[in-house]
């Protein structure tokens, strides 16, 4: 197998022609359709797993799209490659070194809708050059797919149970999934999120996740990338996109004493206990204070940072994270 | 399970630290593979590696090429030598200080404690 | 990169490359004969019993339902360019194939489909001669190939193979127009989809367009000329194809 991928995006700008768009008094007019995205800049580091979040249209599966040379981009540049030199990395469009060796899959995408599940695996039999065909099997029994299906008669959940199967069995230096979880229910996704660590492990690679279940997944991730319109507003480790923030819980004054005048990014009352999570790292006098009042510090849950970042009413104070 | 403020990979020493403390892990008993814990915790693998090899560079654990990774001997020692410690300078120190501020003396704090101390072994 | 990592990639790249030139040659390939060879065995039915129909009723016919079998050959072989290609095309890229390789593979099949039917259409033809002299009528055929000497029933494989690549590499082309562009403007692209056609039907018939310009310029100099256009056309047709494969951007999902 290559050596895990990486890849890079250098102010990259995505935009899908022009768009019918209506103006307030009712009438309609054409103007360039809203960028998917708007000058795009990081850098995925090969051999992790990386979570990319971010709201419905905030240009993630556009940007996934992109590294599997699925489209080009309107603006910027891109490259992706094993090794950990981002300038010796590529140019993913119709350069069979790149593309053989990235795989993106998603909910129902890249199969033969109308053929038998079979004709889809052939093709990746034959494509892929790491393919692992027992893996395949294996999984589709895990998942209980039938290859003498079509996948325009499988569930929603199915389908990106087969998803999940190519992307595994493809064992591709870099593997993306994107949303490939829809649809199915909790246990499934659960040994799904079980077979990429234990196929992780097993094969290393580089993994890309995207999702919108934020509090199943984050553990999963090394790295994590937050997309929103179009741009990168953050790029950095899960550690220290922890770092970035904790929970306080406990009576109600107490909790409310020891936040002080730390910004609150999301709050829960239970009855006389609340849970705030707060920005910033807790110091060591809040800790002793917390512990003599009687308060639990707890770690920031990925989810409340991801929606206060992406807030539309907080947006104006972006952390400086554009890209690294 | 690792609730706590801190990284992930300090939580997971913590949690291999007290299991080695309270006995359950023994000393030359082989822990979990970063692959196992990972999948198990279902936590990223690379964490549970930082954590693991933290815990190799404190010699709590040490590891066997090929076979994987074990309790170092003396661990137990070592780790209950070092929280004894800490439990003076972390735990007694502060209070002790805060004692000096509030005018308690030593005597008061002694006899407090052995009366504590009677009273919780009738109990 | 050191002289034996290039050699690696520059072998990996090549046997992906095949690999993903020969499955899409296959995928589109093999209904074009498997489909076809039912094709031709209903068409060869139809031969068999029209004119036995006819010849019960006591008429005659003078040209045989081969013309017309030959001429749907064509739609059949567009037909399952588009079908095979509109299906394929996403599960090509996903899977890590190139335009180009989906682009050969379109290229290696057409070249298949047009053997494999141009052959069966010639075998047909010959088969429909002798039935119709078995039967004691004359047999008038539209294409004078298969009259053209002893190397007729070779020109006949190859002018309508011709005709049949060039229908199959438009068929894929509106596939990967529809693909690329959505039902509007790839209904809209349907207009220089249909001209290469008409071009490929002018082609096949150029002996006619020869006929009244004088007796020197029929016979060996028609089929000459005859062949030459045809392969313009499946050149052209192939150009078309991949000014269209060229971009094609692929949705990740449905």
């Amino acid at each position: 197998m290559t050596a895990p991928f990486g890849a890079r995006l250098d102010d990259v700008v995505v935009r899908f022609g022009r768009q019918r768009r209506v103006t307030s008094d009712g009438g309609t007019y054409r103007a360039d359709a809203s960028a998917a995205l708007d000058g795009a800049s990081l850098t995925i580091r090969p051999g992790t797993i990386t979570g990319v979040l971010g709201r419905n249209g905030a240009g993630k599966t556009t940007m996934l799209s992109l590294l599997a040379a699925y489209r080009r981009p309107t603006a910027g540049t891109l490259a992706v490659g094993a090794g950990d030199d981002p300038a010796a990395w590529e140019d993913p469009w119709e350069n069979p070194w790149v593309t053989s060796n990235v795989q993106l899959v998603s909910e129902g995408g890249g199969v033969q809708d109308d053929e038998k599940l079979r004709e889809t695996l052939k093709y990746y039999a034959d494509l892929r050059p790491f393919w692992d065909a027992d893996t395949a099997e294996r999984l589709l029994e895990t998942f209980e797919i039938s290859t003498r299906k079509k996948p325009n008669a499988l569930s929603r959940g199915k389908r990106s149970a087969v998803g999940a199967v190519l992307g595994l069995a493809s064992r591709a230096p870099l593997t993306i999934f994107d949303e490939v979880y829809l649809g199915m229910d909790a246990p499934t996704r659960y040994a799904f999120y079980d077979e990429i660590l234990a196929d992780y492990a097993a094969h290393p690679r580089t993994i890309l996740l995207s999702s919108h279940l934020v509090e199943e997944v984050e553990r999963l991730f090394e790295d994590v990338v937050v997309l929103d319109r179009g741009r990168v507003l953050l790029a950095e480790s899960a550690e220290e996109m922890a770092a970035r923030g904790f929970s306080l819980t406990g009576p109600t004054t107490a909790v409310e004493r020891l936040a002080g005048d730390r910004r609150i990014l999301h709050r829960q009352q239970l009855g006389g206990t609340v849970q705030v999570t707060l920005e910033g790292a807790p110091d060591d006098g809040t800790r002793a204070a917390a512990r003599e009042a009687g308060v639990e510090v707890g770690h920031l849950p990925l989810q409340d940072l991801f929606v206060r970042l992406t807030d539309p009413a907080a947006r104006a104070g972006h952390p400086d994270g554009a890209g690294r | 399970m690792f609730d706590g403020p801190e990284p992930l990979y300090v939580q997971i020493g913590q949690m291999i630290r007290s299991q080695v403390l309270a006995g359950e892990l023994g000393e030359d008993e082989q822990v979990m593979s970063t692959t196992q814990f990972a999948t198990t915790f279902r936590i990223n693998p690379a964490t549970a590696a930082k954590a693991f090899s933290g815990l190799v560079d404190e010699g709590v654990l040490y590891k066997r090429r090929g076979l994987g990774m074990f309790v170092a001997p003396g661990a137990r020692a070592r780790l209950l030598e070092h929280d004894r410690q800490a439990y003076f300078d972390e735990v007694l120190a502060p209070a002790l200080a805060q004692a000096k501020v509030l005018g308690i003396t030593t005597d008061e704090i002694v006899t407090h404690i052995r009366h504590q101390h009677t009273t919780s072994e009738e109990s | 990169m050191t002289g034996a990592l290039l050699d690696e990639r520059v072998a990996f790249v090549r046997q992906v490359r095949r690999a993903a030139t020969a499955r899409a040659t296959r995928a589109i390939a093999e209904p074009l004969v498997v489909v076809g060879l039912g094709f031709w065995v209903v068409v060869g039915l139809a031969g068999v019993v029209v004119p036995q129909i006819v010849d019960r009723a006591g008429n005659q016919m003078d040209t045989g339902v081969l013309g017309t079998g030959g001429y749907s050959a064509r739609w059949f072989a567009f037909a399952l360019g588009l079908i095979m290609v509109a299906t394929i095309a996403p599960n090509h890229v996903a899977a890590g194939g190139t335009r180009r390789s989906l682009f050969r593979g379109s290229l290696l099949a057409a070249a298949v489909g047009g053997v494999f039917n141009g052959l069966a259409y010639a075998v047909a033809k010959l088969a429909e001669r002798s039935y119709f002299d078995a039967l004691g009528w004359t047999w008038e055929a539209p294409e004078f190939l298969v009259f053209g000497g002893r190397s007729g029933f070779t020109l006949t494989v190859v002018a309508a193979g011709l005709a049949i690549a060039a229908y199959v590499l438009v068929g894929i082309a509106v596939a990967i127009g529809y693909l690329h562009h959505g039902p509007w403007r790839g209904t809209l692209l349907l207009v220089p989809n249909a001209a290469v056609l008409a071009l490929a039907e002018v082609a096949t018939r150029t002996e006619r367009f020869l006929e009244p310009l004088g007796p020197e310029l029929t016979g060996a100099t028609a089929v000459a000329a005859t062949l030459v256009a045809t392969s313009a056309v499946v050149v052209i047709a192939a150009g078309w194809l991949r000014l269209n494969l060229r971009t094609l951007p692929i949705r990740p999902s449905r």
